[in-house]
């Protein structure tokens, strides 16, 4: 079952549109969440970008248009993410299951039973996938982790790089540096 | 975009200096609390318009405008007055990037941001005396409690301000004006011709650089009006002058000039670095039709230009990815002076000086406080890097090193106080005649 | 409210919709009948031409972004007119944001949305800000996992990475007066992205 379009890229994309029982409970629970880096997604190592988003009413732009086709609430969970998207969501159920199956069990066909909630839960969330149309990635090959090393190592460079400037010896420095890169 | 056909904009209703600077040396401006509504109708007959001077140049010139707390006062609703105009200059710290030393709680009293002062009056001319005499004459009836703020400025010798740049004469042409299409002025086009800004970018009620009416307040404030930022804009000349001879001699083998002009952006004459990156010669750009003649397209790496110079951040022409696209929609135009008496040596006395900064345009929050709060404040969209501020203006600059692109780049430790402090501003908007007149006669409540 | 609570100020954004310097854009447009087969061509051509994304990935402030033609609701099947759900992850403000795509590259935002119900079109830029905000959809929740840093910085990070691997190996056999001079060139070469 495809996902979504890879279109070459290690970054991947979830979309699931769920319908809603009780959106305000719905809203509420996704209040609790903490926000930053205590959010429930921080738990799931791959995320790039995650979104919770609360559709209360798919309503048409103005001008001669058909009318409201859908009034019904629906909940979009979306994320980037740079593993496999079935590992993701096992990621998902398994590091954040708790605040997940509190705001999924108001939307409507939520699997009710906690115990075995994994794997119907993936299951369940999997159904509900939209694929992707079109995909757009800044840095579509790199990982988290790629991306947080790069980030790591550009400041320790900079640090050195300036600091090189100023001395002799630059080979023996640099060889220290890349060595000390390494471990 | 084919530049579509704009009516002349009516410059008797619009107020003088701005489209076209007086080039006054001298003037002063006032803060008025409370003022009289009749008072202020009577103003509105002694303000100097922007048409054509047909019998020369008058002697003194004056004009007017408003804080949204005068507005208030004067018993003109809010509806229609952008958000951050009516919140005011203090409440935007944030964007604009004024903290530390330069955060609002140091701000003087009357230009502290929140609207102390409701009409700010400004006389500009030829001398301090006549200036003075005409300022007395129209404040009279005004008590001196109701003056909360007062600052005088002049130009110092050779047109240039405290740091010694020639400065003042970048400024975006409007069509409509009556004024030349210099290049450089306007918006960078194909083929390397400029054409003229539209006139909405500044002026309500004309159409702006979408084709569109700018969002502008309910009539009879609709038209012929602009929104005015003021900046006290404290200059540390002293340090300045230390931490560019000491920088110069580590970095620069001793050349100060030219480390200034990496700074900055262009040399103190005024000639740019994009066109004269070095100075081997000697050679001077200093002709109206030539100092602004120029882009940065060829010029990516910042090797003649730096991409962090001043004058490249505020405007970036073709600069930025994306191109002029992007950019002729933040031009403003400015007309500030410095104030405060010129420093001998590099050794601080305690004098307060720098630059009343003044600038005009249809939307604060999309023109000043873009080019402020998002170009100078934060380097990211250069590739600077988020929270790299521009070296000379950029308010908190303490410690922040200043890299000069090169072979090798250099990177030169930071001042370690900022060269400039903001000591107060405010939000203003600028009335037309006939807008004034409204206001004071209670037309438009 | 799912409605971003702005007030009257069309560049303000609801504050659930940030992170750090992370942004979220969620919108929701309904496409005419022929948009479905349009949309997707538009998008299978600019795929066959990545050349074509080229102005877009110089803008530098995309993350990453998603288009999605919804045709089949879950639990409620298949929609009479399709819908276009839009997602993106950026820096700097909203109002630039959109700012940047009616002035640099409006001719792919008209290729992208003008099938879309209500499309004013990209230019003037006033409109089309007001289509996207009337569209915009607000996070309940919202996470980045970098979210102080920007596009701009990943890029130059990664390139500079590579290009720091790539110099080591160049440089390994090198004595100190040839490794000098390179690096001096090297330096050079980088400096954009330190």
């Amino acid at each position: 079952m495809a996902l979504n379009d890879r279109l070459g890229a290690r970054l991947r994309t979830f979309c699931a549109l769920l319908p809603i029982e009780d959106p305000g409970a719905v809203r509420a629970e996704l209040a609790r969440w903490e926000r930053g880096a205590g959010s429930p997604f921080a738990r799931v190592a791959p995320t790039h970008f995650a979104r919770m988003v609360v559709i209360d009413e798919l309503r048409r732009d103005v001008a001669a248009q058909p009318d409201n086709e859908v009034t019904a609430p629906y909940l979009m969970f979306s994320a980037f993410f740079d593993v496999e998207p079935d590992a993701y969501l096992e990621a998902v159920c398994d590091a954040m299951g708790d605040e997940l199956y509190a705001v999924l069990r108001h939307c409507r066909g939520c699997p009710g039973d906690l115990r075995s909630r994994g794997a119907t839960l993936r299951a369940w969330l999997a159904r509900h996938n939209v694929p992707a149309t079109q995909i757009f990635a800044a840095y579509p090959d790199a990982s988290l982790q790629d991306v947080r090393d790069a980030l790591a190592f550009r400041e320790a460079f900079r640090r050195f790089a300036w600091d090189l400037e100023s001395r002799r010896g630059a080979k023996a420095a640099f060889e220290a540096f890349a060595a000390g890169e390494r471990a | 975009m084919t530049a579509a056909p704009t009516p002349t904009l009516e410059l008797t209703d619009l107020q003088g200096g701005i489209l076209r600077g007086y080039n006054f040396p001298f003037a002063t401006y006032v803060f008025v609390r409370d003022p009289d509504p009749a008072w202020v109708a009577m103003l509105a007959g002694e303000l100097t318009t922007s048409a054509v001077w047909r019998t020369g140049k008058p002697a003194v010139v004056t004009n007017a405008a408003l804080t949204a707390t005068g507005l208030a006062a004067l018993g003109v609703p809010g509806d229609g007055f952008p958000e951050e105009f009516c919140a005011g200059m203090a409440a935007r710290a944030e964007r604009l990037g004024d903290d530390g030393p330069s955060a609002p709680g140091h701000w003087e009293p009357g230009l502290r941001g929140a609207g102390e002062g409701h009409l700010l009056l400004w006389v500009s001319g030829r001398r301090s005396d006549a200036v003075a005499e005409r300022l007395d004459g129209l404040l009279d009836g005004v008590r001196d409690e109701q003056i909360v703020h007062r600052q005088d400025t002049a130009t110092l010798p050779f047109g240039r301000e405290h740091f010694g740049f020639s400065d003042g004469f970048a400024q975006p042409s409007v069509f409509g004006g009556f004024l030349p299409n210099r290049p450089g002025e306007g918006v960078p086009q194909r083929f390397a011709r400029w054409r003229l800004l539209r006139p909405g970018e500044i002026v309500l009620g004309y159409e702006d650089e979408d084709g569109v009416l700018p969002p502008a307040p309910p009539r009879p404030l609709h038209r012929n009006a602009t929104f005015m930022v003021v900046r006290k804009l404290h200059q540390d000349v002293a340090m300045w002058r230390t931490w560019l001879r000491d920088a110069a001699e580590r970095y620069a083998g001793g050349d100060e000039e030219w480390l200034a002009a990496k700074i900055v952006g262009r040399w103190t004459d005024g000639t740019p670095t994009a066109l004269v990156p070095d100075r081997p010669k000697r050679r001077t750009i200093t002709s109206l039709h030539e100092i602004n003649a120029f882009r940065y397209g060829r010029d990516p790496e910042g090797l003649r230009c730096p991409v962090a110079a001043h004058i490249r951040r505020t405007n970036p022409r073709d600069g930025m990815a994306g191109g002029p696209a992007r950019t002729r929609r933040h031009r403003m135009i400015r007309r500030g002076m410095p104030y405060g008496p010129p420093l001998f040596g590099d050794t601080d006395d305690g004098v307060d000086r720098g630059l009343w900064f003044v600038c005009f345009n249809a939307s604060i929050a999309r023109q000043f406080e873009v080019v402020q709060g998002v170009w100078a404040n934060d380097g990211n969209v250069f590739g600077l890097g988020p929270g790299n501020r521009d070296f000379v203006i950029g308010g908190d600059t303490t410690g922040q090193p200043f890299v000069l692109p090169g072979s090798p780049p250099v990177r030169i430790p930071g001042p370690e106080r900022p060269f400039v402090t903001v000591r107060g501003g405010e939000y203003l908007y600028v009335p037309s005649i006939r807008g004034l007149r409204a206001i004071g006669e209670g037309a438009a409540a | 409210m799912s409605r971003p609570q702005t007030g009257h100020s069309w560049w303000k954004e609801d504050p659930r919709n940030v992170s750090g310097r992370a942004h979220a854009l969620t919108a929701i447009s309904a496409l005419r009948p022929h948009g479905r087969f349009f949309v997707r061509a538009w998008f299978a051509v600019g795929r066959r031409f990545p050349a074509l994304a080229r102005k877009l990935r110089a803008l530098s402030f995309i993350h990453a972004a998603r288009w999605t033609i919804v045709e089949d609701l879950p639990g409620h099947g298949r929609l009479r007119a399709p819908l276009l759900l839009f997602e993106s992850n950026f820096n700097g403000d909203w109002g630039q944001y959109i700012d940047a795509f009616a002035y640099v590259i409006p001719r792919r935002m008209a290729g992208v949305w003008w099938t879309s119900w209500g499309w004013p079109g990209a230019r003037p830029a006033g409109p089309f800000k007001a289509y996207i905000r009337r569209n915009e959809l607000v996070a309940e929740h919202y996470y980045a996992a970098y979210p102080e840093h920007t596009v701009t910085e990943i890029l130059a990070a990664l390139q500079l990475k590579e290009a720091f691997e790539a110099f080591q190996a160049r440089t390994r056999g090198m004595t100190p007066a040839e490794f000098d001079a390179a690096w001096t060139e090297f330096l050079t070469e980088v400096q954009r992205w330190l």
